[in-house]
């Protein structure tokens, strides 16, 4: 089966730096799915004090990822990826369950 | 209570680096100014609001250092001076002066440089009571100081 | 890493503390656009690939003129000829004792701030809300997308109740406003944006209505206002009366003709530079006082001064160019065209504030506001220069045995007698405890946001008793008949109820007591 989720070198790298940055201990990141936004669902994306009972818990590149219960089957097999370019700066989900985004890539719908 | 040090995360003395108050503004202000919260609901706008606010409050107490003193002295629980006689006989010839076109306001900008290295060593040595005399002398020649400015303004001297 | 690549990118998701994941839009995101809506002519700007451009439409260049005219289809926004209402941003807040209104001879006598034009009688509010949604609809031509908001620009200078004036002509137009921003603030936004300047820098704003000289700090992507002043009555407009004056004419399009043309020629239709510069010195030694104050002000000195930016039509005028060149001893910037910059600014600002941006803008109230006190005197509550958004609170008493009420009058300016100050706002505390003269507590807070709006309010200690007000301006339209004419536009066609309600509205009287709600 494939994994829950999958970070790129460059997302990796960049969480990295934020973790450290924090100026606090994280578990990690913590990511979720909420039903908010202009194509109906939009992602989180947090700093994790602590692992909650029901989360998926993964490891990617050294970084601990806990992933919300309630996300786990919109997410399976999605990419997380950052982008810096001239044009945007951020983190990217590339998700195979997603059937539409709006423009600007804050929300999707399934 | 208001607490300015804390707003701005910075060491409560009277000591402050202006360029260190300036980029702890900064950096606040990035994060609670009411322009981040444009799109967002109503309770979000008017907390940002409120912080911005706060923080306007806090850098302006901060940057000013008669200001400052002045909430030092009141953490510290000095009493603001209200009467001191040499101070006051001090003011009255000056103003006598002021009135007869004497121009006194190189002799007021001494005064203020003498009081002002006074209440730093106060500080420095920790006399809150000898800041409290130094900061209520320096508020009246700055109040001489700005009539003399608007005196000359008014005879069109500046 | 220079400021503009960082302003003009689209923030995607980022990584943030527990809880504070910010909320998604709900709509699909319309287009933003930013506007300079200026006194002789305005212009729309939107950015575009990451960058800002002033918008141009087929059979319209980038300055739109600010006129009305009526024709048989309706009334026309930026004709030049025929009977036209032109410069109306002067009379924006403004009452009809106000000496600029001389300037106006559409104004109908006895009828508050209104116009005839045909057969149109029009607020100032609905003459720049007609030119807004011209502005709006080149928009929506230019895109074939709905304008979703707008940043739109107002001078520095410009009191509370023009800035008022001013966001109820976007709402009359149709516009979401996403904030109000000064006119030089949004050139420095341009210059440190597209040009990468840092340091302090002086912008002189000489346009066609008003100056503004504004000191601004830019810092890692901060733009702090560090003092503002200005004269709402100096600008282009007095420079062609004076012309006129001098050449004997009533004929003020002419003169604004001759005074262009003396830009670049050494005479012109036997008028010679030399008189038209003996016109003018005047009216820049007035903006070099004002710029000299601000500096004082700010405890800085032209030394201080990293650079000057030149925003405005009169600063094309070689003189103006030599006379602040010699102040600052520098040459001024004027890279980017001084009709355009303003608005490029406000593009680069709605951007932002649209779709996030490391940038911030931290303004300046440019008028000390105040109460009136015993005997006509003002009591400054906030004085002018005071970093945005602000709060400030004063305690005040009674000062008759058993006082039942106590008038709040907020009055804005910077002289000592209420009476030489704008009229903002009255409101009466009533209900005061019984209480011997001197016992009752009333604290009244000002707080003014972000844009420079101000909300007043009243406390009576003793009692808890408490009252709210935002302040209106006293001349333009009042609230309610506000939300009545924007309920109406929605309920019918935008378009033909603005029509509709110009020539009903016209006939009544629209002057609104001072606030007593």
């Amino acid at each position: 089966m494939a994994p829950v989720l999958t970070l790129t070198e460059s997302a990796a790298l960049r969480v990295k730096a934020l973790l450290e940055n924090r100026g606090k201990p994280s578990v990690g990141i913590r990511i979720g799915i909420r039903s908010k936004g202009c194509s109906g669902l939009s992602y989180t994306l947090e700093f994790a004090d602590e692992t909650g009972p029901y989360d998926e818990v993964i490891e990617a590149h050294g970084i601990k990822v806990l992933i919300d219960p309630k996300a786990i089957m919109f997410l399976i097999g999605s990419e997380m990826d950052f982008t810096d370019d001239k044009l945007s700066s951020g983190f990217v989900f590339k998700n195979p369950n997603e059937k539409g985004k709006c423009g600007c890539g804050e929300s999707f719908h399934v | 209570m208001f607490d300015p040090f804390e707003i701005l995360g910075l060491p409560r003395s009277f000591f402050l680096d202006m360029k260190v108050l300036e980029k702890r503004y900064f950096e606040e202000q990035k994060k609670v100014h009411p322009d981040r919260f444009a799109l967002e609901e109503s309770a979000e706008k008017a907390r940002a609001l409120r912080s911005s606010t706060h923080l306007n409050q806090a850098y302006l107490l901060l940057k000013d250092p008669l200001q400052r003193a002045g909430y030092l002295l009141k953490a510290a629980s000095i009493h603001p001076l209200s009467h001191d006689p040499e101070t006051l006989t001090k003011v009255m010839d000056w103003n006598e002066r002021l009135e007869e076109g004497d121009n006194v306001s190189q002799e007021l900008a001494k005064e203020e440089d003498f009081l002002f290295n006074e209440l730093e060593d106060a500080f420095k040595s920790n006399e809150y009571e000898k800041a409290n005399i130094a900061l209520y002398r320096i508020t009246y020649v700055k109040k001489l100081l700005k009539d003399v400015y608007a005196k000359a303004k008014g005879r069109g001297a500046i | 890493m220079t400021f503009g690549e960082k302003m003009t990118k689209t923030i995607l998701l980022q990584l943030v503390e527990p809880g504070q994941t910010p909320n998604p839009h709900t709509n699909p995101p319309g287009i933003v656009v930013g506007i300079d809506l200026g006194t002789t002519h305005s212009v729309l700007a939107a950015v575009l690939e990451g960058k800002p451009r002033v918008l141009e439409i087929e059979g319209e260049g980038p300055l739109v003129p600010s006129t009305l005219k009526a024709s048989t289809t309706g009334l026309k926004v930026g004709e030049t000829q025929g009977d036209i209402l032109s410069s109306t941003k002067r009379l924006m807040g403004r009452g009809p004792e106000d000496p600029i209104c001389s300037q106006f001879p559409h104004l109908v006598a006895g009828q508050g701030v209104r116009l005839k034009l045909a057969d149109y009688g029009l607020t100032p509010v609905e003459v720049a809300s007609h030119i807004l949604s011209h502005l709006r609809e080149k928009a929506e031509k230019f895109f074939e997308l709905p304008v979703e908001a707008a940043v739109i620009t107002v001078p520095a200078y410009f009191d509370e109740a023009a800035r008022i004036a001013t966001k109820q002509a976007s709402a009359l137009a149709g516009i979401k406003v996403l904030r109000l921003i000064n006119e030089p603030t949004a050139a420095a936004l341009a210059y440190g944006l597209e040009k990468g300047i840092g340091g302090v820098y002086a912008v002189y704003d000489f346009g066609g209505g008003t100056f503004d000289l504004s000191l601004l700090k830019l810092e890692g992507g901060v733009f702090q206002v560090l003092g503002t002043g200005g004269d709402l009555n100096l600008g282009g407009d007095d420079i062609d009366h004076a012309l006129a004056d001098f050449l004997k004419t009533k004929d003020i399009r002419r003169a604004r003709f001759l005074k262009e043309k003396l830009t670049d020629h050494d005479s012109f239709d036997g008028v010679i530079r030399e008189d038209l510069e003996a016109i003018v010195t005047p009216f820049i030694t007035k903006t070099l006082r004002i710029t000299d104050e601000v500096l004082r002000n700010a405890e800085l000195t032209p030394r201080d001064v990293e650079g000057v930016v030149l925003v405005g039509g009169m600063t094309r005028m070689p003189m103006v160019r030599r006379e602040v060149e010699a102040f600052f001893k520098k040459t001024p910037l004027s890279d980017i065209d001084p009709d355009q910059a303003v608005a490029l600014g406000a593009a680069l600002s709605a951007h932002g504030l649209q779709y996030g941006s490391d940038i911030l803008l931290l303004d300046v109230t440019p008028l000390s506001l105040g109460l009136e006190t015993m005997g006509g005197l003002v009591e400054k509550i906030i004085p002018r220069n005071t970093p945005l958004p602000a709060l400030a609170s004063q305690e005040f008493t009674t000062y008759q045995d058993g006082q039942g009420g106590m008038v709040i009058h907020v009055v804005q300016g910077e002289r000592e007698f209420v009476q030489d100050c704008r009229s903002l706002a009255r409101f009466e505390l009533k209900g005061l405890p019984s209480l011997p003269a001197g016992a009752a507590r009333v604290r009244v807070d000002f707080a003014v946001d972000a844009e420079g709006l101000l909300t007043v309010s009243a406390f009576e200690k003793t009692t808890g008793l408490f009252q709210h007000v935002e302040v209106h301006p006293t001349y333009g339209l009042d609230q309610k008949a506000l939300s009545e004419m924007i309920l109406e536009s929605q309920k019918h066609g935008k378009e033909d109820i603005l029509k509709r309600l110009q020539v009903e509205e016209g006939r009544k009287e629209n002057v609104q007591p001072p606030s007593d709600r």
